[in-house]
């Protein structure tokens, strides 16, 4: 099944300006890790809302679990939204408890868990991140890194099928950064059909992604995964993205006169080849 | 400018249940006209250090001096208790002449020399078009209107942002337009030292690498520029000195290459990636050369070099 559908989606937030959106089609099957990247004011933002119904004007498609949302009552999109978890790119935006055991059950009480179940919930959920250590901590005493994985803990604790991420590592340091990172593939060999849309400027997580689309002026340049879409150099540069640390290497190495088999295709192998 | 700490001690909520001591006895004298990059660990100290070398917070103990200002403790130091009355007058006397100083005009004109750059400071804007938000620094600082604008005009230029975004609202902009406007907004007023406490977090890597190259040219017209970042890559590409903070203490200054390329967990610091990979390759026995390691072609010239 696709989780997501979209066609022929386009939105401008006033009638003369340019769209931000401009008929962008795509589909995200079921199971996949998959990283929308574009450089500021590409529409990355804009589509985050389209998809989460932030934004609920526009012309096109959307369908969510196979269902076309312009279409959905509003029990059908509380159903949707049951299925979808969101984390945003500001970790102090989105804390919402006084204290890391508040905030995780928050959204179990909206779902009116039983209280005797809660604080299993929330072991379980805080475990999984890495924060059952900071469960009366408040927020003031948390670092971004942390805020952020109390917020997928809050996230998880829902049993999505959908997350999302609109920009979740972007206001982190490198190590924050990387802990969320390995946490989110964590989770996904955990549970193999959980879907991850993650709308990012980092090149390196979309290099470890299963597919990545990339948005340049509202529009969609290119998609595939991450091989096919990084072999594009020349048309990533011009769109102002880098590649990843391994390809940029890798091409350094080739224009010294270096040759390096294709099969080479991951940090590590290259490290290896390179100790051969 | 010269900066100077000695025997600098800062604490938070002195005397209470949640004091906490932020630095603790910092002896430094900051290089001049350089790239200096600040690395640490949250809750390391770096963000204290910066604020007390523009007078935003003053020492708890000890002093900075940076250029002719000299910022003290604020409250009054008690005399020692072995000193003769003479001894003790005079005490008092200087004790009161460092009070003064606090609230003079001096400040204002420190502040004027060091320009602060804070965290996310698009936060900040809030006048009704980018020339006027631009141009608050300068007339604050006695700047009369028309000479305002035009260092807000330049200081625009300097960033990258052209004559049409002049009259437009700073709210309309994207994040990284906005960021430039803020930074526009202190390079207005011609600072000798330049601060910048993680200028580039939420940025694009396009508009990160815009800003770095921005900080290096001013840096290259002949402005100390001292940058706070969590960014190891950043540090090994920019800049020529940086200075460690652990746990409230400096634990290090030296040239970036004399820090990386080594295991860095004890200052709970990651390598850039550049000497991460050279420290793998080394771990399989290929030794490189990593002195004026910056960038991914250094490392490639490195290996070619290594495996030849």
């Amino acid at each position: 099944m696709n989780i997501i559908e979209v066609e022929h989606l386009k939105y401008a937030y006033d009638k003369n300006s340019k769209p931000a959106v401009d008929d962008v089609s795509f589909t995200i099957p079921a199971g996949k890790y998959v990283t929308l990247i574009g450089h500021n004011g590409s529409g990355k933002s804009t589509l985050a809302k389209l998809l989460s119904g932030l934004i609920t004007h526009y012309e096109g498609k959307i369908s969510l679990f196979g269902q076309p949302i312009e279409k959905a009552d509003n029990a059908a999109i509380y159903a949707l939204r049951k299925k979808m978890g969101f984390v945003f790119q500001n970790p102090d935006n989105q804390f919402v408890g006084s204290t890391v055991r508040d905030d995780i059950a928050f959204g179990l009480e909206n779902r009116q868990v039983p209280h005797e179940e809660m604080d299993g919930f929330i072991h379980t959920y805080a475990k999984k991140v890495g924060m059952e250590d900071y469960l009366d901590q408040s927020p003031e005493n948390l670092s971004g890194g942390q805020k952020q994985r109390v917020a997928i803990a809050g996230v998880l604790a829902m049993h999505p099928e959908l997350v999302l991420y609109d920009e979740a590592t972007s206001m982190l340091d490198p190590v924050g950064k990387r802990d969320i990172l390995d946490i989110t593939f964590h989770l996904r060999e955990e549970n193999p059909n959980l879907t991850v849309l993650s709308i990012t400027h980092d090149v390196e997580e979309a290099f470890r992604s299963d597919y990545v689309l990339v948005l340049n002026a509202g529009k969609l340049v290119l998609e595939g995964t991450p091989a096919e879409v990084f072999s594009h150099t020349e048309e990533l540069k011009k769109i102002h993205l880098d590649a990843p640390f391994f390809l940029s290497l890798k091409a350094a190495l080739k224009a010294k006169g270096m040759e390096i088999p294709d099969e080479i295709d991951t940090e590590e192998k290259l490290e290896e080849f390179l100790c051969r | 400018m010269p900066i100077n700490f000695s025997h600098v001690f800062f604490t938070y909520n002195p005397k209470s249940p949640f004091q906490s001591n932020a630095l603790k006895d910092i002896n430094i004298t900051l290089p001049e006209h350089r790239f200096v990059a600040l690395v640490g660990r949250t809750g390391s100290g770096k963000s204290t250090f910066v604020q007390l070398i523009n007078a935003l917070l003053s020492p708890t103990d000890g002093y900075v001096k940076i250029g002719d200002y000299i910022n003290h403790p604020e409250k009054a130091k008690k005399a020692p208790k072995d000193l003769s009355k003479e001894q003790k007058k005079a005490w008092k006397a200087e004790q009161k002449r460092i009070q003064q100083k606090h609230k003079s005009k001096d400040i204002k004109a420190l502040r004027k020399h060091v320009g602060l750059v804070f965290q996310f400071p698009e936060y900040q804007l809030f006048e009704e078009t980018v020339e006027k938000d631009v141009a608050f620094g300068p007339k604050n600082f006695g700047d009369s209107k028309e000479e305002a604008l035009k260092k807000a005009h330049q200081a625009l230029e300097e960033v990258g942002l052209d004559s049409s975004f002049f009259t437009r609202s700073p709210f309309d902009l994207s994040g990284g337009e906005k960021r430039k406007v803020a930074i526009a907004g202190i390079l207005a007023t011609s600072p000798e030292v330049l601060i910048v406490d993680e200028p580039t977090a939420g940025l694009d890597p396009a508009a990160a690498k815009d800003a770095m190259a921005l900080f290096q040219k001013i840096e290259q017209a002949g402005t100390s520029v001292f940058l706070v970042t969590h960014d190891m890559d950043l540090v090994a590409q920019y800049a020529d000195e940086v200075i460690v903070l652990e746990n409230g203490q400096v634990v290090k200054q030296c040239p970036p290459s004399e820090l990386f390329g080594q295991d860095l967990t004890q200052y709970s610091l990651q390598n850039p990636h550049v000497f991460d990979f050279a420290l793998r390759l080394e771990k399989r026995g290929l030794k490189l050369n990593t002195a004026s390691l910056r960038n991914v072609d250094d490392l490639a010239n490195a290996i070619m070099e290594a495996k030849k």
